[in-house]
């Protein structure tokens, strides 16, 4: 770090925030053999975090919040973008800068069983990093009052002016008086310190009659203490340790090289629950006791409301809203925290908000849809102008059968569909009526509507379905339909898209801010022409009604 | 805090204070090894002469000449004495203490061997001291490492302590390590377990003369040892015949017979012989083994074009017919200098090595994948722990064990396969001595009384490759509790077959 700092222009703000992200994109697979669709696990994330503050990350598994935390401890390199640590891009540094840096910034692993390495001793486990950065350094800093240039030598090395040192000498008075850092387990008599004084230079020679082993041993003890374990368990082996404790072992790991900012990765989603309170407990103690910086990431939405100042709501590499955690739990404004939050059972059982689900899965991050990440879900999607007032199974229709075709257009082609493809052969759509049927009737097959389906021909089966559907609707559902029988499946689906889209599924929303306190949400609600994600909800729940 | 004391004291420390058990064991070590000071001696001399010839020769190849002839000669000289102080040194168990060889007058004394006693007497003592000796050796090496759990170590349990405890009580696993140990105890011991030697017995038959009572002229006769082995040849036929437990005409004892033409004693031929299978065999799997394990956590940690580079290199070797490629390999190298050190020996262990590793690799691929994806390996990524350095903490300890296991299945395959290609005429050259050319040689008699010409030699090598595998299912069902009680057969290591 020290050398790091030393090159930074001196304008480091120590007031600014400690990690700053911007434009960052994090992608998986570029390049493969085939010239593949890379994974866009991150796809263009902005934010900050302040010093000594929690912020949380959350978001469904696939929303790529694991990849943004690996990438910010660089166990990721990111594609694009910058991650600004105390003011310098650590996506751009290698080699010792590189090694230097990931002291500051530490990780503790989801997986308690697999972060330590069974075949080493508790202590051998800590003390890695510590053999791995010949901590300590002994940097030493010279309190002067003359304010002359100084050289170190010895076993001592210069400290970096920003960073704390191990050993301080004071030259006022008599003789230079020493003092040691609270961290090394050590007296300042165990250092020997010989000064020699010119007009314009002092020269001090340190030497330190502790071993560094000796040193090292007695931290890893130290930290042992300090997450709760003792220090007899240093020759012990993780199998012979509860999860809790082995994640104890992990963040003792994690703070050995006294980081300032910790990714915790899910740190408690592995564990019993009767655990994780002591566990959160702790590396909230841990944060006050040593000021640290944490990003949270969990998909437990009740930890991050416990644990986290702010939170950053994540959906397919996006940062789909991020703010002050009570005011965003208790009024969400992006539609999709919404729904998430409403997926949670309200502890408040006089709170008015509704469930709502949400329909399929999340699409593949290797082919995000296009506009909103949210918009081949979204409950709230914002309907074109002709649209805007058909029924709700009318539109829910038209969602679901963009859907299907989306992913048949999407779907991995094997060789032999390819073939075919090639061959000007039929890959098409096997039982393409079945599914109209299934997809336009409100109960889900005629049969159920009571409709005999005996002796009726493909065409009027269809007819029949689209029966229950919003008659603006139904004349573009029924070309597509035909389309699609004729085996012209993305000239149906370009066709839907055409009547059917939004600003949502065509343009990227942007970051409006939505409250005096900085948050910001990333959807077109927000925009003045449309009703706000709450009225849209209201709407749609009295509808359901 | 009294607990900080204990901890922080070093492993001499440990011992400094309570220095009873070390001492005990260190003594009984002395005792043990001043037993067998000359052999050891004797052993390292031979190893450092050996190490210092292939040099000389490698030199000789390379730069067409010999290299500082007075640096190699001076060196030789030293060997030389170091060789004769050697011999000077007190050896328990060996030929000299217990001489087998000696002729028996009429009236029934035998003289020149131990005690007088009957050569075969003499032998057997002589064998079963040496084993005696080499087991009581192993058992106080692992007292030793019980005295250091029990009393020096600072952990009270570790991972290790399980699988030691599972390989105890796996009898099949055991009866492999003991047919191990007889294996390599016969070929480190060569010269003393043998009947003859092998200077005596196959190099340099001209150059010995043996004494013997001929009763026509009643006397005590020297014969050289080539015309004596001439006429103790089994060749099939009731009179020319020195079968199993046999004395020959010259009051030589030979437990397995004598070879046919030029008769030598074969188990002298197959206590050499081992010799030659262990060095192909050890020196073939390490290199395959290295190589294996090195690219396996090289593709694992690095995945991408590191990996396809290597499938492409093993799909390369897998595709070629291995056991053709070795006798064309033995073929054109044979008069090169690659091709003449130890008779083709080792030209044969480092094709057999090239060939073995591929599917070793592949073997070793899936565990290596596996521990690569495990977070620890990511989080010492994470504070910027070196790429080699966390391959060998982080990874090697867990596909060490899938390498012993592969290892010692494989063995028994280069085992066989030097084996195969010596009875084809490939391989390794005589008058080097190897189990596949005594079957070979044995191959017209086995209807006849000369049976065990062939019949041994296969016999041992069957009982050799059964003891490799049985130690590598050993190992394995220590390693993985859950594959215990599996049948042995199926699971992770496949057998070894030929080449
Ligand atoms: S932009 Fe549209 S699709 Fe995206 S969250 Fe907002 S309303 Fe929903």
């Amino acid at each position: 770090m020290s050398e790091l700092l030393q090159e930074d222009d001196p304008a480091t703000n120590e007031n600014g925030p400690l990690v700053e992200v911007n434009g960052l994109k994090t992608y998986y697979d570029t390049g493969g053999l085939f010239g593949s669709n890379p994974v866009k696990a991150v796809d263009g994330v902005d934010f900050a975090i302040d010093r000594g503050e929690t912020l949380g990350l959350v978001g469904e598994s696939g929303s790529g919040k694991t990849t943004l935390g690996r990438t910010l401890v660089q166990l990721e390199s990111a594609t694009e973008g910058e991650v600004l640590f105390d003011g310098t891009d650590v996506t751009t540094l290698s080699g010792s800068d590189l090694k230097n840096w990931r002291r500051e910034a530490q990780i503790v692993f989801q997986d308690p069983e697999s972060s330590l390495n069974h075949r080493m001793t508790i202590g051998e486990i800590i003390r890695e990093p510590l053999d791995v950065h010949d901590w300590p350094n002994f940097s030493v800093a010279v309190d002067d009052p003359e304010d002359r240039s100084v050289s170190v030598s010895g076993d001592g090395i210069r400290a970096d002016p920003n960073e704390s040192a191990d050993i301080t000498v004071e030259l006022a008075g008599a003789g230079p008086s020493i003092a040691v850092r609270d961290a090394l387990a050590m007296n300042a008599d165990s250092v020997d310190v010989s000064v020699s004084e010119q007009s314009s230079s002092v020269s001090v020679s340190v030497s330190v009659a502790v071993s560094k082993a000796q040193l090292r041993r007695a931290h890893v003890r130290d930290l042992l203490e300090t997450v709760g374990l003792r220090e007899e368990h240093y020759y012990r082996y993780p199998h012979q340790f509860s999860g809790g404790q082995r994640q104890r072992v992990g963040i003792a790991r994690s703070l050995a090289l006294e980081p300032e900012f910790v990714v915790l990765d899910e740190p408690v989603s592995a564990l019993d629950v009767s655990v994780q309170a002591k566990i959160l407990n702790l590396l909230e103690d841990l944060q006050s006791e040593f000021g640290l910086t944490y990003l949270f990431i969990a998909h437990d939405l009740s930890v991050v409301r416990h644990i986290c100042d702010r939170v950053a709501v994540m959906y397919l590499g996006h940062i789909m809203e991020i703010g002050e955690t009570e005011e965003l739990f208790q009024n969400p404004e992006n539609p999709y925290t919404y729904s998430l939050l409403s997926a949670i059972p309200e502890p408040d059982p006089t709170a008015d908000r509704e469930r709502v689900t949400l329909r399929g899965t999340p699409p593949s991050p290797r082919d995000p849809p296009s506009g909103c990440p949210f918009s081949t879900r979204c409950p709230v999607k914002i309907r074109p102008e002709a649209f805007r007032d058909v029924d709700e199974h009318t539109w829910e229709s038209v969602e679901t059968l963009r859907e299907i075709l989306r992913e048949r257009e999407n779907r991995e082609m094997g060789v032999r569909d390819h073939a075919k493809a090639l061959l000007g052969l039929e890959t098409g759509f096997e039982d393409f009526v079945d599914v109209a049927e299934e997809v336009f009737t409100r109960n889900g097959s005629l049969e159920a509507e009571g409709v005999a389906t005996e002796g009726l021909d493909d065409s009027a089966r269809i007819e029949r379905a689209l029966d229950d559907i919003d008659p603006v609707a139904r004349e573009p559902l029924k070309e597509t339909i035909e389309l699609v029988l004729a085996d012209k499946e993305s000239r149906a689906h370009e066709l839907l898209v055409e009547t059917f889209e939004s600003d949502c599924g065509e343009q990227s929303p942007e970051h409006h801010s939505v409250s005096d306190s900085g948050r910001t949400s990333y959807c077109h609600r927000h925009r003045s022409e449309f009703d706000d994600t709450a009225v849209a909800f209201d709407d749609l729940l009295s509808s359901a009604e | 805090m009294s607990e900080t004391v204990t901890q922080t004291k070093s492993f001499g420390e440990r011992i400094l204070e309570q220095p009873g058990p070390a001492l005990v064991w260190v003594l009984g070590l002395l005792i043990l090894g001043a037993l067998e000071m000359g052999a050891i001696a004797e052993v390292t001399v031979a190893i450092v002469s050996a190490l210092a010839s292939a040099f000389a020769s490698l030199g000789t190849a390379v730069l067409g000449g010999p290299v500082l002839p007075s640096i190699s000669g001076s060196i030789a000289g030293g060997l030389e004495s170091a060789a004769t102080v050697a011999a000077g040194l007190p050896d328990l168990v060996s030929r000299s203490v217990i001489p087998n060889q000696g002729y028996q007058t009429p009236d029934g004394v035998w003289h020149g061997t131990f005690l007088g006693l009957e050569p075969k007497y003499a032998w057997l003592l002589r064998v079963a001291l040496v084993y005696g000796y080499m087991f009581v050796f192993l058992w106080w090496l692992w007292r030793g490492y019980r005295t250091y759990v029990a009393n020096y170590r600072t952990a009270d349990w570790t991972p290790r302590d399980d699988m030691v405890r599972r390989l105890r009580s796996h009898s099949w696993g055991k009866f492999g390590m003991v047919v191990v140990i007889c294996f390599v105890g016969m070929a480190m011991f060569a010269p003393t377990v043998s009947p003859s030697t092998g200077d005596q017995n196959m190099y340099n038959m001209n150059a010995h003369d043996i004494q013997y009572f001929d009763e026509e002229t009643g006397s005590v006769e020297e014969i050289s040892v080539l015309q004596a082995n001439f006429q103790s040849a089994s060749q099939g036929s009731g009179s020319q015949n020195v079968g199993l437990w046999q004395y020959d005409e010259f009051n030589r004892f030979h437990p397995f017979g004598t070879l046919t033409s030029p008769g030598q004693d074969l188990f002298t031929f197959m206590a050499y012989g081992a010799r030659i299978s262990l060095l192909v065999g050890v020196v073939a799997i390490s290199i395959a083994l290295v190589l294996a394990a090195g690219l396996g956590m090289i593709t694992a940690y690095y995945k991408g074009l590191a990996d396809l580079t290597v499938v492409f290199v093993s799909d390369t070797i897998q595709s070629l017919p291995s056991l053709l490629v070795l006798m064309l390999a033995s073929m054109v190298f044979s008069h090169h200098w690659l091709g003449k050190i130890y008779n083709g020996g080792l030209l044969l262990a480092v094709m057999f090595g090239i060939v073995y590793f591929p599917n070793m690799w592949r073997s070793i691929r899936g565990p290596a994948l596996q521990v690569a994806e495990e977070e620890w390996v990511d989080a010492a990524k994470s504070y910027g722990q070196r790429s080699s350095t966390t391959m060998r903490k982080h990874m090697l300890p867990y596909i060490l064990g899938y390498l012993l296991i592969y290892g010692s299945m494989s063995i028994g395959g280069v085992i066989i396969g030097t084996a195969g290609l010596t009875f084809l005429g490939f391989g390794i050259n005589p008058p080097v001595p190897e189990w596949g050319r005594a079957i070979s040689m044995g191959q017209a008699y086995v209807t006849t009384p000369a049976w065990h010409i062939s019949l041994l030699p296969g016999l041992l090598i069957v009982v050799v490759v059964t003891g490799f595998n049985a130690l590598g299912d050993g190992i394995r069902d220590a390693m993985d509790p859950e594959s215990e009680g599996e049948d042995t057969s199926a699971g992770v290591g496949a057998t070894g077959g030929g080449a």
